[in-house]
């Protein structure tokens, strides 16, 4: 499209109204089907270095109430924007339109009784702007991070703080790819607690000391599980543990007695957290177990009273049942690519078919409102059917 | 981390974010003689009485087109350096366009009064 040579050099030049009525006659347009309001186009003096950034409600309403909204990603990192609650996906869309940007105009169907020319200004020319889409936040950085730095003991503490650098909540914010309140929760999802202002979870090994002491105690005191005196236990245990542990491991592991008498001074420890974590101890130092085996060690390891059942390891071993003996492995969730097609071809490599109940743990964190695990495994795996039984496999052979 | 927010204004009410307008047509737009857009003047917008239809004239070019209210509103960014941190600060906000999307339809004008 070639734009009207007219002004020649002349960057001063103004339209008139003969000029407007010549086009008028020019075009053929009949001066009574018009608006009498014509609004003539210029560029402005200058164009102003603008971005354009997509909006959804959410977002315009958080700014609108004088929230900051932000941009989080370093260079090896693609852009997300969040909100206070939610995180964005963004990617810069391309038109082959040109977007005109003025500050000023007015629509057709606005009322004006202006019967003389206007003049508007185009501030910028777009052929991009930013397209935002509600994602994950991205954590995986997070457990890094604070693994990387994490309580390994009194004894030890001074040498993590000299060499690692530590995460006060307003550091993460600015560096991990997710809302402040998707933060907070991963924080408190993955036992994180703050000591001294910092966020730090503690070393798997201590944690599994810590949590055993609390147990052998209760074990050497014939305590019931769910009836555990909290001054006693912080006098025995306060020379094995600093008070900030203990009291971390009890917020973790126990809950207030349900008992309204007891409920002030008693702690009842959670079940499935206690087994879950014991069951990973055993597990974790090695490749496999055998199935049988590990059900009755595990069984030996937990309080009296309570049960275990595989029930409470989803998403957090993997038990093969083809192998002769059954074996169970540890397999964490949360150690596998958050990308969705980088999961699938890892779990289609762990295991080539698997059942919807073997893969389901491990692919839930992934699905979304719009997207089930059923339909994630419809759009990135191949199901077949063997003896009756429904088997997902990856989509295409693996190279 | 980059911030975006809105103009730091504490006088004015923070829902009032100026409105500003896009008009969008298919392809470039070009000066015939590659000359800077700066101050240039582009061309004429009308409307019809009837059925409120906006008609662009673009040098010898007519475009019909429409109004359209855009799905997701467009942020309109500014770019600030502040000491070490930068942010963008919203100006304005767009929510309707006037959208040329039909191919430009050439006038035939009389041959000695060519614009």
């Amino acid at each position: 499209m070639s734009q009207n040579s007219q002004s020649s050099q002349n960057s001063t030049y103004v339209r008139t109204a003969e000029d407007v009525q010549k086009v008028i006659e020019h075009a053929k347009l009949s001066v009574d089907n018009l608006r009498p309001n014509v609004q003539n186009i210029y560029f402005g003096e200058k164009f102003e270095n603008y971005k354009l950034l997509e909006l959804d409600e959410h977002i315009l309403s958080d700014l609108k109430c004088g929230s900051t909204v932000v941009f989080k990603g370093d260079r090896k990192e693609s852009a997300v924007l969040c909100t206070e609650t939610k995180t964005y996906d963004v990617k810069e869309a391309e038109t082959s339109n040109s977007i005109l940007l003025l500050p000023e105009l007015t629509f057709p169907d606005e009322e004006s009784s202006n019967t003389e020319l206007s003049s508007r200004k185009v501030v910028g020319i777009f052929h991009t702007y930013y397209e935002v889409k509600s994602c994950k936040p991205r954590l995986k950085k997070l457990r890094n991070l604070l693994e990387k730095c994490s309580y390994k003991g009194s004894e030890l503490e001074h040498t993590v703080l000299e060499t690692n650098e530590m995460f006060t909540f307003e550091h993460l914010s600015a560096i991990i790819q997710a809302s402040d309140v998707q933060l907070k929760n991963a924080l408190l999802d993955m036992g994180a607690f703050q000591i001294n202002g910092y966020w730090r979870v503690l070393d798997f090994e201590y944690e599994c000391r810590a949590l055993s002491f609390l147990l052998n105690l209760i074990d050497d005191q014939s305590w019931p599980y769910n009836t555990i005196p909290v001054d006693e236990t912080f006098k025995i245990l306060g020379e094995l543990l600093p008070t900030v542990i203990l009291q971390h491991i009890l917020d973790q592991y126990s809950t207030c007695c349900v008992s309204s008498n007891l409920s002030e001074t008693h702690r009842s420890l959670i079940e499935d957290k206690v087994c879950k974590f014991m069951a990973v101890g055993l597990l974790r130092p090695c490749d496999k177990f055998n199935l049988s085996d590990f059900k009755i060690a595990w069984q030996g390891s937990v309080p009296e009273g309570m049960t275990t059942s595989l029930k409470q390891l989803n998403g957090t071993v993997l038990v093969d049942e083809s192998s002769h003996p059954q074996t169970i492995c540890y397999f964490n969730e949360h150690d596998l690519p958050d990308d969705v097609m980088d999961r699938m071809q890892y779990l289609f490599q762990v295991r080539e078919k698997w059942t919807l109940d073997e893969i389901r743990p491990f692919l839930e964190n992934l699905s979304t409102d719009k997207l089930s695990v059923n339909s994630l495994l419809a759009k990135y795996a191949r199901a077949s059917k063997v003896d009756g039984v429904r088997y997902y496999s990856a989509k295409h052979s693996s190279k | 981390m980059i911030l975006v927010k809105l103009i730091d204004n504490e006088c004015s009410s923070p829902s009032s974010i100026p409105e500003w307008a896009a008009i969008e047509v298919q392809g470039e737009l070009e000066s015939r003689h590659h000359t800077p857009f700066e101050r240039q003047y582009v061309g004429d917008l009308f409307a019809t009485i009837k059925d409120n239809v906006p008609i662009l004239i673009i040098g010898h070019h007519i475009l019909y087109g429409k109004m359209q209210t855009f799905d997701k509103p467009l942020a309109v960014m500014k770019k600030t350096e502040e000491a070490e941190a930068s942010s963008y600060i919203v100006q304005a906000i767009i929510t309707k366009k006037l959208l040329f999307k039909n191919r430009p339809k050439p006038i035939i004008a009389n041959v000695n009064k060519i614009v």
